[in-house]
């Protein structure tokens, strides 16, 4: 595996409006569960040396990883997590996310993003899979 | 025949036992809610809804002071709670029973209180399958007084390793802090002998009950147990409200750990003199609402023919286990010969967090991490297991309908 980090898709390609276009498509929990997996597939690796304590975010069922960089204004986060619903999910956030500016990032309503994608459950703090603890982390590092 | 007489008998209580919790009777995600996680939290009977209730309706005044009629009835029901306790673990007597938050602040009072009697190189024994609650105050004690913890390990079944037990008990163990059943592989411990190995050492025995006082009868004078602690809300009560049982001599001898009202005999800036037990652990205004709702929950589960109900629970233990069996996938964590109404399995190539958020897609209720054991999973080299647990209301249905959704989750992977 390199050990260089790899832009997402998600945000630079594929936008939170095309993530939105190709949930409103799905119905029910099957169709809607098959396609966040197939987003997680698509994210970049992340390389084992970056997955240190520094980078993880604390789940109570599983682990995840967040690095960011900023460049000139734009940000790119790349994330790893150890569940395949959880990387389509990371995938998600990432497409709202990547390749927006600190503003733009504290303007997105991602709660009304989940909202319409029929996942809000899996953005709320009692879950305990981490990715609430990362859109917090995002929102922390872009404030 | 007469078989099929008795599975219809069967299923009308069963019926009737569900009846009894409101909660149970909803959807979730679109299928009928099915609740295999009672270890993390029991489902709440009406008569514990209902007790609860009619104390704020009716009954609602502090407790222990006033001379009006309604502290009176408020005084009445706390301390007959207590009484109920008190009979339910057959302690000797009422002032043995003190109110806690839970089994974790009981476990707290006794570190800290208890633990304060002890001094440099004494040991604390114990084990590897504890839950964090279990854990870390004796770490914190360990600490602040430069004592040494002492860890027994599992044999390969997920059983206490009895042999190392004799082993790690010396003349410098103080207290040996030990789970009566595993809340992540229902392994049941035997107490009793472990009871009896410590006190020939001299060590005093404090016994998370958490995981057993729902499904089997506890008698703390026959397991001479020196303390015994239990949370209300993991067996039919509310929540923020637990049991520390001890020996009285050692309750006596233990200092005062919180302080404030209620608590104190006399007060004055020159000094204060402490009240009696049970009070002098009971600082400030009780969760008297909690307490009543555990001595409903208490009458409820002696309402109850405990006999069937802990043959239902292990009948049905032995039918998800085979279930689960069959699926080439599954991995069952730890195979005790006796087990408690939890199961803990690893499912090939999948992590648990997956498996257990398609299964709540599906209205299936069950616990997916490290259960609050991290000790316990690096012992057993996992990040993480699936459980389910069992209540009194749980239902052959209910497993039936947790393997076909998690059959169907594997095919969705």
């Amino acid at each position: 595996m390199s050990n260089q980090l790899i832009n997402n898709v998600f945000g630079n390609e594929i936008s939170s409006d095309d993530v939105l276009d190709l949930f409103a498509q799905q119905s029910g929990w099957e169709a809607r569960y098959r396609q966040i997996i197939l987003l997680g597939k698509q994210l970049a690796a992340l390389p084992d040396l970056f997955k240190i304590e520094e980078h993880q975010v604390d789940g109570c069922e599983s682990a995840a990883w967040l690095v960011a960089r900023q460049q000139d204004d734009s940000w790119q986060f790349y994330v790893a997590s150890d569940t395949r619903i959880v990387n389509g999910l990371l995938a998600i956030v990432l497409a709202a996310y990547n390749g927006q500016s600190s503003e733009k990032i504290q303007e997105f309503d991602i709660e009304e993003y989940f909202a319409e994608l029929g996942l809000t459950k899996q953005l709320s703090p009692s879950r305990s899979n981490g990715l609430h603890a990362v859109v917090a982390e995002i929102k922390r590092l872009t404030l | 025949m007469l078989k099929k007489v008795t599975n219809l008998n069967q299923e009308q209580n069963n019926a009737a036992m569900r009846a009894q919790f409101p909660v149970l009777q909803q959807q979730a995600n679109g299928y009928p809610l099915v609740y295999l996680d009672s270890a993390a939290t029991t489902q709440k009977p009406d008569p514990v809804i209902e007790a609860i209730n009619v104390y704020y309706q009716q009954d609602n005044a502090n407790v222990h002071r006033a001379a009006h009629c309604l502290s009176a009835r408020a005084t009445q029901k706390f301390e007959h709670a207590r009484d109920l306790v008190a009979q339910f673990i057959n302690a000797p007597s009422r002032e043995q029973v003190i109110w806690t938050k839970g089994a974790t602040e009981a476990i707290n009072l006794v570190a800290q209180s208890y633990g304060s009697l002890l001094n440099l190189g004494d040991e604390i024994l114990l084990s590897t399958m504890e839950h964090h609650a279990n854990i870390v105050p004796w770490q914190q004690l360990a600490q602040q007084r430069d004592l040494v913890i002492r860890v027994i390990p599992l044999t390969a079944n997920g059983e206490l390793d009895m042999n190392a037990v004799s082993e790690l008990l010396t003349e410098r163990t103080r207290i040996v802090a030990i789970t009566h059943v595993s809340n992540v592989l229902g392994s049941v411990n035997p107490i009793a002998q472990l009871v009896k190995m410590s006190h020939q050492v001299g060590a005093k025995v404090l016994v998370d009950g958490s995981q057993a006082v729902a499904h089997m009868p506890v008698d703390v004078q026959a397991l001479d147990c020196d303390f015994y602690v239990f949370s209300g809300h993991k067996m039919y009560g509310p929540t923020g409200i637990g049991v520390l049982y001890g020996k009285t001599e050692l309750l006596n001898a233990m200092p005062v750990w919180q302080t404030g009202g209620e608590m104190i005999k006399k007060v004055s800036f020159s000094g204060t003199t402490f009240n009696a037990l049970p009070f002098k652990f009971e600082p400030g205004t009780p969760n008297i609402s909690g307490v009543i709702g555990l001595g409903a929950a208490i009458e409820f589960l002696t309402s109850l023919d405990r006999v069937a109900i802990h043959n239902q629970e292990q009948v049905l233990l032995a039918y998800a286990k085979q279930q689960l069996e069959q699926l080439s996938e599954i991995t069952l964590i730890g195979s005790p010969q006796e087990q408690m109404a939890v199961i803990s399995f690893v499912v090939k190539g999948e992590h648990h967090s997956d498996i257990a958020t398609l299964l709540d897609q599906q209205g299936i209720a069950i616990r997916a991490g490290h259960h609050c054991a991290m000790p316990l999973m690096d012992a057993l080299g996992l990040n993480g297991t699936l459980r389910l647990s069992f209540g009194c209301y749980t239902t052959k249905q209910d497993v039936d309908a947790f393997i076909t959704a998690l059959q169907k989750t594997l095919e969705f992977l």
